[in-house]
């Protein structure tokens, strides 16, 4: 026998097929399921065809369903897996805000009903990198600044709290335009805990702390980087470099590739300084010191007890707390909280980025008591340079800000050093800063310093005409239309809109755009300014879906208010379409109970304020009820969001002749007016006393109606119909106490409002004649 | 029967009818384990040696209720198992082989970890052609180097399931690699 039979036979031993590659493939094949077949939907999404698979996962080319708008995306649908659901649940909308031109963006995502999960990315064509520079047969300057650009994608997204996780030449594609994009952030798949640190990590791109189960941090994606350029560099035939630029070079991949995560590069941008030192032909930074790394130390120094728990737990509530204000106010701020949410993580990444965020154990105090002694320290610890004490200071207003805390924002901000720090800053940063102490007075209902403070962004910004200067102002005189919109000086607020809406696009932020379209289009609505409104509506909607995606909840909620104005141009069914629509897209989205829920209240809302208009009251009242009630379970007792569904419902109540249903929802309505919106407390004080003068209680109604006068007499109110309604509580309540004659004079009254009114609503007039009939009769 | 075991066997009925998609589905019934068994054994895990055997039961008793099945049944079962892991794993070698000659997606370019995989899939079914005519000559032979080879059964269950005393499955075994080895070298 010879000896290469003996082998072949050794090679024969028990269960030896099951040891192969092509068996782990296979298993990893069917682990990705049974392959859907082309025209299966999943969420909102049409298959058409396989693109490929692998891991735990099938891609699919797929088609958005409805016909809202057409997409094409590569439909990612990975096997019930726990884990990354559940980071998903945490990371979604960081994932999903990431935008960088060499980041492929996930647009959507959902759980089918089976539990496995999808993901709908952006379609990219293109080769790995390795693939490329062997195919173009890149010199060693073209494959370091293609690699170079892969690392500015992976820094943008760390600042905003993510890791990559799996980055390697498969998942950069770099496309016909010489454009490397880089795939699947976030979103690589690990098992779960108990699965014995057994992640489906890809072999030879795993950094030792992955294979040791260890916790993973940003330094493991320098690892990946750091190989990936190895491979880079030695794709096709190396590229010839001079003996001095290799030594360096070699010396920065080591680095890179330090077993010990401390050893690595602190930070992307550390890697990155060294790569363009190594394009400049400058020594390496041995001692590198940039500011992140000081920041960094100042953490350690100071040990923040920061555990990433919390940024988990703050992520969350960010969403939460974010969708609470907007919805309050009627104020969209879902772009620019997405940005500041990235501005925290980017603070919480960066000054811990050596202590193993992902990995924290239990405890270390809530986040507001962390932010409390960060803040104290940033004061005394003057030793620290300006630049950094005024990002961690701006790092820390922003998780103020987020967690609802505006009083601490601003003596943050207003201490002596800060602004001591703040005169040294450019205008740039100054502008950015007086923005947030506007929004914080804003948050604090102080409209007057809220506007002193935009007018100073204004001024700081100057005759900067760089784009970022145009995004500043943009957001700065939307906000400014804000806030004559809730002085109810309508006609003066869209002209700061309009522009606003110049500025945005001009600057080329798409966030600024949507948010003065937005802006606008509620503010025309309440204008009656209807055909318009709903046209801006419509691009607001199309850029937040474009953007965010089409069931993100900025999207969801323009699709709202869209309704609202299509119904009242008479196209009440493409707008009661489109609210079912959005409602049933809601169902597929799970990922973010929190959210879901308050959007859903809010498209609950409109459809029920569009059943209001054409007095449909049986079907208001129950989606009226089930807004009120998803408010209610969401959002805490001292807001005032409840208002709105609660208001509704006392109304129709009251319409349809069921007075006990409307007293107890003027009851809840009232309480939540006392919240902020005092014309609500005017509103819900009347209807009181009509529920009560209906019901022959002359003293009580009176007592009611002598709220309502006090709290009209106090608030500016322009609306005529307020007054109007008024009115017929007053000959209501003179109706209860006999005075026949006083409440035919409030009647006559009304009635001349009402003849002078354009645009009364169905309510008002069938009010009148109700209480008309009373008198009357 | 328990109803992992009811599935299994009529996928398994399903997958001989030639049903494309019950191998999919019957790898799916027992993946957590054959994942473990297939990431433990490609040496990637390092410091890790998995007895692959004591795995492969594992995964067949998950299915196979110890308690509720008879010896009969069960020496039934892994016959059927044995069968089954050698078509659906040359059935997707062929399958892959087939897929690189049809071009594939456009930008799939051949790395290494590619070319090793092809290599595999062509001397899998290399292997699962000679076994066919090894099949012809020694029937029982073919059948040991099944259940050793493609199902990780010991010598004494490999015995047990194709009722031949311990001795001659060790000598069947011993053939069968001699044959294979003498004709692929």
């Amino acid at each position: 026998m010879d000896q290469a039979q003996t082998e072949l036979i050794d090679r024969f031993r028990t269960g030896a097929a099951l040891r192969g590659r092509l068996f782990g493939h296979l298993v990893d094949e069917a682990g990705a399921g049974p392959k859907l077949s082309s025209g299966a939907e999943v969420g909102p999404w049409t298959v058409l065809e396989l693109l490929g698979s692998g891991g735990m996962a099938n891609v699919y080319l797929a088609k958005r369903t409805d016909d809202a708008f057409e997409q094409f995306v590569a439909l990612k649908v990975v096997r019930r897996n726990t884990g990354l659901v559940d980071r998903l649940r945490h990371e979604r909308d960081l994932i999903a805000a990431l935008r960088h031109p060499h980041i492929v963006s996930l647009i959507d995502a959902g759980e089918t009903p089976e539990g496995d999960l999808w993901l709908a990315m952006a379609l990219v064509e293109g080769v790995p990198i390795d693939a490329y520079a062997e195919q173009l047969k890149l010199d060693w300057r073209a494959r370091i600044e293609l690699f170079d650009a892969v690392c500015g994608a992976v820094e943008y997204a760390h600042g905003r709290a993510l890791i990559h996780r799996d980055i390697k030449p498969a998942n950069i594609l770099v496309d016909g335009d010489g454009h490397p994009r880089l795939l699947d952030f976030g979103i690589a798949f690990e098992q779960s805990a108990g699965d014995g640190g057994d992640r489906a990590m890809t072999p030879g791109y795993a950094a030792p702390e992955q294979i040791a189960g260890e916790p993973l941090t940003t330094s493991t994606d320098i690892y990946q980087l750091g190989l990936v350029l190895k491979r880079l560099m030695q794709a096709g035939t190396a590229p010839a470099m001079p003996s001095s630029a290799r030594f360096d070079l070699t010396a920065l991949i080591d680095r890179a590739l330090a077993a010990e995560p401390a050893r690595r590069h602190a930070t992307v941008s550390a890697l990155r300084e060294d790569l363009a030192a190594l394009l400049a032909r400058r020594p390496l930074a041995q001692h590198a010191t940039s500011l992140r790394i000081r920041a960094a130390r100042f953490g350690e120094r100071h040990r923040l007890p920061i555990v990433v728990a919390a940024v988990a737990t703050l992520a969350l509530s960010i969403g939460l707390i974010a969708s609470a204000v907007q919805l309050r106010n009627e104020r969209d701020r879902a772009l620019a909280n997405e940005q500041r949410a990235q501005a925290i993580a980017k603070f919480l990444v960066d000054t811990l980025a050596q202590a193993n965020p992902w990995g924290a154990s239990a405890g270390g105090g809530t986040v507001l008591e962390a932010m409390d002694r960060a803040a104290e320290r940033l004061d005394a610890g003057l030793d620290e340079s300006i630049d950094v004490r005024r990002e961690l200071r701006e790092a820390i207003a922003n998780v103020y800000t987020m967690i609802d805390e505006p009083k601490r924002c601003l003596s943050l901000l207003s201490s002596p050093s800060a602004e001591q720090d703040g005169r040294a800053a450019s205008g740039v940063q100054q502008a950015k800063l007086a923005i947030m102490r506007s929004e914080c007075h804003l948050a604090l209902d102080e409209r007057e310093p809220s506007w002193t403070w935009l007018d100073r962004a204004e001024r700081a910004l100057a005759d900067n005409a760089t784009p970022e200067a145009d995004r500043l102002r943009a957001w700065i005189l939307a906000d400014k239309g804000q806030l004559l919109s809730l002085n109810g000086k309508l006609e003066e607020a869209n002209l700061e809109l309009e522009r606003a809406l110049t500025l945005a696009k001009r600057s080329g932020s798409h966030e600024q755009e949507y948010r003065s379209y937005r802006m606008l289009g509620v503010n025309l609505q309440a204008s009656n300014q209807f055909e318009r409104s709903a046209d801006l509506l419509r691009r607001a909607a199309e850029i937040s879906a474009k953007t965010l995606g089409p069931t993100h909840r900025s999207t969801l909620t323009t699709i709202g208010h869209l309704a609202a104005s299509l119904d009242r141009i008479g196209r009440t069914e493409e707008a009661e379409r489109l609210l079912q629509q959005a409602l049933a897209s809601l169902g597929t989205v799970k990922l973010r109970d929190g959210d879901a829920q308050i959007v859903t209240a809010q498209l609950q809302f409109n459809l029920a304020t569009l059943y209001f208009q054409r007095l449909r009251l049986d079907e208001c009242i129950v989606h009226a009820r089930a807004a009120y009630d998803t408010t209610v379970g969401g959002t805490p007792e001292s807001s005032s969001q409840a208002f709105n569904p609660a208001w509704r419902v006392a109304t129709c109540a009251y319409l349809a002749g069921d007075f006990e249903l409307a007293d107890e929802f003027a009851t809840h309505a009232l309480r939540y007016a006392h919240n902020g919106v005092p014309v609500g407390v005017i509103n819900a004080e009347r209807m009181l006393a009509a529920v009560a003068a209906r019901a022959g209680d002359a003293a009580r109604a009176n007592e009611h109606l002598q709220r309502a006068e006090t709290a009209f007499a106090s608030t500016e109110v322009t609306s005529p119909t307020i007054l109007t309604a008024l009115q017929l509580t007053r000959a209501l309540c003179a109706l209860a106490r006999n005075d026949r004659l006083a409440a035919a004079q409030h009647l006559s009254d009304a009635d001349q409002r009402l003849a002078s009114g354009k645009n009364n609503p169905a309510w008002l007039t069938q009010e009148r004649a109700q209480v008309a009939a009373l008198i009357g009769g | 029967m328990s109803a992992a075991t009811h599935e299994f066997l009529t996928l398994l009925e399903a997958f001989k009818r030639g049903d494309s998609q019950a191998s999919a589905r019957l790898i799916s019934l027992v993946y957590d384990d054959l994942r473990r068994l297939a990431h433990a054994n490609s040496g990637g895990a390092a410091g890790r040696t998995m007895n692959t055997t004591a795995l492969v039961h594992e995964c067949y008793l998950k299915i196979v209720e110890p308690a509720a099945i008879s010896v009969e049944s069960k020496h039934h079962f892994f016959n059927l198992a044995s069968r089954a892991m050698r078509q659906v794993l040359c059935d997707y070698a062929r399958e892959r082989i087939a897929e690189k000659r049809g071009g594939g997606a456009p930008h799939d370019t051949l790395s290494k970890v590619d070319a090793e995989l092809s290599a595999e899939a062509t001397s899998l079914i290399e292997l699962d052609e000679l076994l066919n005519r090894l099949a012809e000559v020694n029937p029982s032979a073919a059948r040991v180097f099944e259940c050793r080879y493609f199902a990780g059964l010991s010598e004494q269950e490999t015995a047990d399931t194709l009722g031949l005393s311990l001795r001659t499955a060790q000598r069947e075994w011993n053939e069968a690699r001699q044959w294979l080895a003498k004709q692929m070298s």
